[in-house]
């Protein structure tokens, strides 16, 4: 008996110390994807086309990635099943279905459906509303202040918006800045969007990923300067020859602030968190369907 | 409630019109010990009425004038019957003689106290000395890894202590160390749990039909009795294994009057593997010295006194604590860095417990105790030029929960057929969910100093309960009770009323058939990422803006018992609503100076299945056969957009065999084999394309995500593991024990996680991670 456990144990012992070199075990095959359909259609009431993107999901295995599906036919109706827009396979421009809005009517009150029709089954539906306009009035100060970040100083610009919205209804707000920089003598480049700092201030959220700052109104009603003295900071730039500056305010769907902010988790995974999903009101569970009034202050 | 007090009422009424009965009280104890014995049973053989002992060992048996044989019974005692006489109330405490194994003398089933005799159902109950001969990891014996081989429980991941009770979480399982709230279990991030064999008596988990007794979690009540301590003699007992080391000593103080049970444990992988460590990051070149630590270790301690007939007093503590270290010293040219990083948790309890007799039929129980657990992760870095501190940065993190209650708890017992059992509880609550302490020194700036997180928040708990165990005909019994708990916190008041029923009809041929229905209510939290239980894993409480959490289960079955073999068949439905999870991408790391209440959504779950138990208990061969299948889902508006998913532990198959074999008087062995259908986990296998507005137009991208929270399943979990024991006895009652044990048998690499790994050729694939080969282990244990 004693023999047969020490030699029962010695086995052991060797056997598994070779594991325990090796440490990880067999690679395992994925799961089979059946593609499904991920439609994304974010649409502004200032927007001169509408753009959408019409993709089959991927596995990661699939080397080619996710690909525009053609022959797409994409329809908004209104709550009456009114028809808005209708794209068509002739709008694809590369991988995007695009559309010129010019002339063609503006977006209604009311919920506002997407029904997206392709080779695969079933069809796509969404729906969102576009969220109403607010007075916007806005002010800076160049050289506001001075900061520090990780050891380094540096000189602040202060912008200030209030917003003058409804409190009875839910509002969310996209703020940005954007500056235009003179990139030779004459000659401005394109409004590039810079990073902004905020407050610490209940009603608004860093969107790191996009560069702005979420104003939500759930906590308006404790504040009582409501959506007003909103203060945000960025770093003074004036000596890159700044030429124009302009604030973006975007009154968002609710739809579209969820994808904002599983984005912002997106792009910061934390290790120690469970994997993040992207924000989807698309029946296949892949894409967004919102909208934004806009409105810009600029300088 | 009006239909529970009417029922009550009749139920009394009925037995007051009773002839002339009168009762037979005391405490049934372990002759050569003076050990209480929990759940041992006496009764009438004439009438058939009989009571089972409380957890202090006392019963009350009311029968009527007259002459009676009276029957007690323990399972591994020798059964006592003697006559008596009844013309007035008795108090009569009764010591029964503990038979060894292998004695046919001895009870080896419970003749009157059967599975299909007991109202409670959903209940597991596994002897200590069957626990002590299973297999383990390094030779040291788990109490919550053998309650995971039972249906309706299962573990956190391989090798882990964590329970995961009919679909529910962690938190929801209420811990009791002799009746105080233990917060967190876990020693070695959860491989071995803090309860100490050596030190334990007795152990049970309910699933299900909680009597009204108990509440304050959801999914399950484990209670676990220390020793009490010999009255008798001195008496020790010291295991060492290749983990830990640990040793016990009992004795009498004052014999047969007041006793003591001390037991401390600790393990020495620092001691092993610290040299090894330390030897291989030496790097040459570069001077680097890494110096781990780390250890845990635990006390148990009690005392009681008798102080006289009817009174007696016990003192209960436990000290638990884990110590994890690093520092590293790296030296390169002419510039250093010393860094430090630690983390350590402690567990403590103490308990103050008077029992009172107050006449034949009325015994009670008041508590004074205090449970506290604290956890504390930080580091320190330190950047040198030569001799000068460039820069200093560190931070230490603390979460504390501290809780002190009183408890008052009543048995009366009406008669022979009506147990009831009232009381009340109040808890201060005080948590400490996170605060950040940062000190960052640049050299030459000013210094950072400061605290980031939430402060502290103070709550009050309140339960009180009212509970009638009746035995309404022949064969049918019921357990009726409510439980109204109420929380006070940041100025919001929050009232559960809980109904409990327990029923029991037995059919023809023995068999019983039980349904139970229980609602309960729990107001602290376990903030957790849903992997390993971490020391991390915050306790939080139920606040104004965070609603407690609540359940509903019913469950049905039938049970009986064929030649000391419990069977027992059970379906459960459990709803469970304001479950709490942290956000998608939220953890208490990295985010220091959000409030965690921020952090945090509320949801819905459910869990259903059904579960088979056939248990032998005592014998030559004892040991189970347990089969669950199960179902577990979660809906959060706020995670995986809202649609329902299968919790991490949703786990469809689950069997475990356990068989414990006597092979002669010399050599005994064990043998496990559990099998598990793989874990649920969240993989980002999708790749789908989309776009966000930016300030030229739109920005396109390609993201890669999980198409559904825990769509893939981990592949199945399945072991067998074989122990044998050799006992060697000695003419002055000393015994020594030698211990063999295989872990994983036939080395099974069981996925412990799972993650996307990319090829040389960017080809993703599914790795999934095993920790635990076969794993030989010998321990020697010495008990006098």
């Amino acid at each position: 008996m004693k023999r047969t456990l020490l030699i029962l144990a010695l086995c052991s012992l060797t056997i598994g110390c070779s594991k325990f070199k090796d440490g990880t075990i067999n690679y395992v095959d994925f799961p089979g994807h059946d593609p499904r359909v991920a439609a994304t259609l974010i649409l502004s009431d200032e927007a001169d086309s509408l753009v959408a993107y019409i993709t089959n999901s991927a596995s990661v295995t699939d080397l080619n990635g996710p690909q525009t599906i053609e022959g797409t036919i994409i329809s908004l109706k209104d709550e009456n099943g009114n028809l808005i827009y209708e794209v068509d396979p002739s709008h694809l421009r590369d991988s995007l279905y695009i559309m010129d809005l010019v002339g063609q009517q503006e977006i209604p009150e009311g919920e506002i459906y997407l029904e997206v029709y392709t080779n695969l089954e079933p069809v796509v539906t969404a729906q969102t509303r576009m969220p109403p306009k607010s007075e916007i009035v806005g002010d800076f100060y160049l050289g506001y202040d001075t900061a520090m970040f990780w050891g380094f100083e540096y000189i602040r610009d202060r912008y200030e918006i209030s917003i003058d919205h409804d409190p009875t209804i839910e509002e969310n707000y996209m703020v940005y800045l954007d500056y235009k920089f003179e990139i030779k003598p004459g000659v401005a480049s394109d409004w590039r969007t810079v990073w902004v700092e905020d407050e610490l201030d209940t009603r608004m959220t860093p969107i790191w990923s996009q560069d702005g700052i979420l104003i939500k109104d759930e906590t308006v009603a404790a504040d009582p300067n409501g959506l007003h003295n909103i203060v945000f900071y960025t770093e003074n730039r004036d000596k890159r020859n700044v030429v124009a500056r302009r604030i973006r305010v975007e009154s968002i769907s609710s739809e579209l602030e969820s994808y904002f902010l599983s984005l912002e988790e997106f792009e910061n995974q934390n290790l120690f968190a469970e994997p993040d999903l992207i924000y989807s009101n698309v029946s296949t569970g892949f894409g967004c369907f919102g909208m934004y009034s806009y409105q810009e202050i600029r300088f | 409630m009006r239909l529970l007090l009417t029922f009550f009422a009749i139920a009394f009424s009925l037995h007051v019109l009773a002839q002339t009965s009168y009762t037979l009280s005391g405490h049934i104890q372990d002759a050569n010990s003076g050990e209480q014995l929990i759940g041992a049973t006496i009764y009438g053989e004439e009438t058939r009425l009989g009571v089972a002992s409380n957890i202090y060992g006392f019963y009350s048996l009311t029968l009527p004038e007259g002459k009676h044989t009276v029957v007690v019974t323990y399972i591994g005692y020798t059964a006592q019957k003697f006559e008596i006489y009844l013309s007035k109330n008795l108090s009569m405490d009764i010591n029964l003689i503990a038979g060894t194994e292998l004695q046919e003398a001895i009870v080896t089933g419970d003749a009157f106290n059967k599975i299909e005799d007991q109202v409670q159902m959903s209940k597991v109950e596994i002897p200590i000395d069957q626990i002590k001969r299973l297999p383990a990891i390094g030779g040291e014996v788990d109490l919550l890894r053998v309650l995971q081989l039972m249906p309706g429980v299962q573990s956190g991941g391989e090798g882990t202590s964590g329970l995961y009770v009919r679909g529910g979480s962690p938190d929801q399982n209420l811990m009791l160390l002799d009746g105080v709230p233990l917060y967190n279990v876990n020693h070695l991030f959860g491989f071995f749990s803090v309860f100490n064999a050596d030190a334990v008596r007795n152990m049970s988990l309910t699933k299900g039909g909680f009597p009204a007794r108990f509440g304050g979690r959801l999914s399950s009540i484990l209670e676990i009795h220390m020793k009490d301590g010999n009255m008798k003699e001195y008496h020790g007992d010291a295991t060492v294994s290749i983990i830990a080391a640990k040793a016990t000593i009992e004795g009498p103080i004052v014999r047969d009057h007041a006793s003591f049970m001390l037991s401390y444990r600790r393990t020495y992988i620092d001691l092993l593997l610290g040299p090894m460590i330390r030897g291989l990051s030496k790097d040459e070149g570069n001077d680097v010295i890494a110096d781990p630590t780390y250890f845990f270790h635990d006390f148990n301690g009690k005392m009681n006194w008798k102080i006289g007939k009817k009174d007696r007093l016990y003192f209960s503590a436990f000290s638990g604590k884990d110590d994890f270290g690093i520092d590293i010293d790296e030296s390169f040219g002419g510039t250093s860095t010393n860094a430090s990083m630690g983390l350590d948790w402690k567990n403590e309890i103490q308990a103050l417990r008077w029992n009172h007799e107050w006449g034949p039929k009325m015994f009670s129980n008041f508590s004074l105790t205090h449970s506290k657990y604290n956890f504390n992760s930080g580091f320190d870095i330190a950047f040198f030029e030569g001799d000068q501190e460039s820069t200093q940065f560190s931070a230490l993190y603390n979460s504390y929960i501290n809780d002190f209650a009183a408890k008052l708890d009543f048995d009366y017992s009406h008669n022979s057929r009506h147990l009831i059992r009232y009381g009340a509880n109040h808890i201060w609550h005080r948590f400490v969910p996170g605060a950040t302490a940062v000190e960052f020194d640049f050299g030459g700036f000013n210094p950072i100093d400061t605290v980031f997180g939430p402060g502290e928040v103070k709550s009050r708990e309140t339960y009180v309960y009212i509970e009638d165990e009746m035995e309404v005909t022949e064969g049918m019994k019921i357990n009726a009770g409510l439980h109204a708990s109420t929380l006070s916190v940041q100025d919001t008041s929050y009232y559960s009323l809980q109904p409990r029923l327990a029923f029991s009809y037995k059919l023809p041929g023995d068999v019983a058939f039980k349904a139970s229905y229980a609602e309960m209510a729990q107001f602290v939290n376990l903030l957790t990422n849903e992997g390993l239980s971490m020391p991390t894993d915050l306790w939080v409480p139920s606040t104004a803006n965070i609603r407690p959490q609540e359940s509903w289960q019913i469950a049905a079955g039938f049970a009986k018992t064929i030649n000391d073999i419990e069977i027992s068949l059970e379906g459960y439905y459990k709803s469970m609503d304001g479950l709490l999870s942290y956000k998608e991408g939220a953890s208490f790391l990295f985010d220091i100076g959000t409030d965690w209440e921020s952090k945090v959504t509320q949801g819905i779950g459910e869990s259903y299945g059904y579960e088979i138990l056939i248990q032998k208990k005592h014998g030559r061969s004892t040991g189970w056969l347990g089969y669950t299948n199960s179902w577990s889902n979660r809906t959060f508006e706020e995670i995986n957009s809202g649609r329902e998913y299968p919790f991490t532990y949703d786990r469809r198959h689950d069997i475990s065999f356990v068989y414990n074999f006597d092979l002669n008087d010399m050599w005994s062995s064990s043998f496990v084999w559990v099998y598990g259908t793989g874990r649920a986990l969240t993989l980002s296998e999708t790749t789908f394309s989309t776009y966000v507005p930016d300030a030229q137009g739109v920005d396109t991208f390609v993201a890669t995500i999980p198409s559904e929270k825990n769509s893939y399943r981990m592949s199945p979990y399945h072991r067998a593991d074989i122990s044998f024991t050799k006992e060697t006895k000695y003419d002055n009652g000393a015994t020594k024990f030698f211990i063999i044990s295989v872990y994983n048998l036939y080395n099974n690499l069981n996925p412990f996680f799972a993650e996307i790994d990319y090829d040389d050729n960017d080809v993703p694939h599914i790795r999934e991670y095993g920790i635990f080969p076969i794993i030989p282990s010998v321990a020697w244990r010495f008990k006098f």
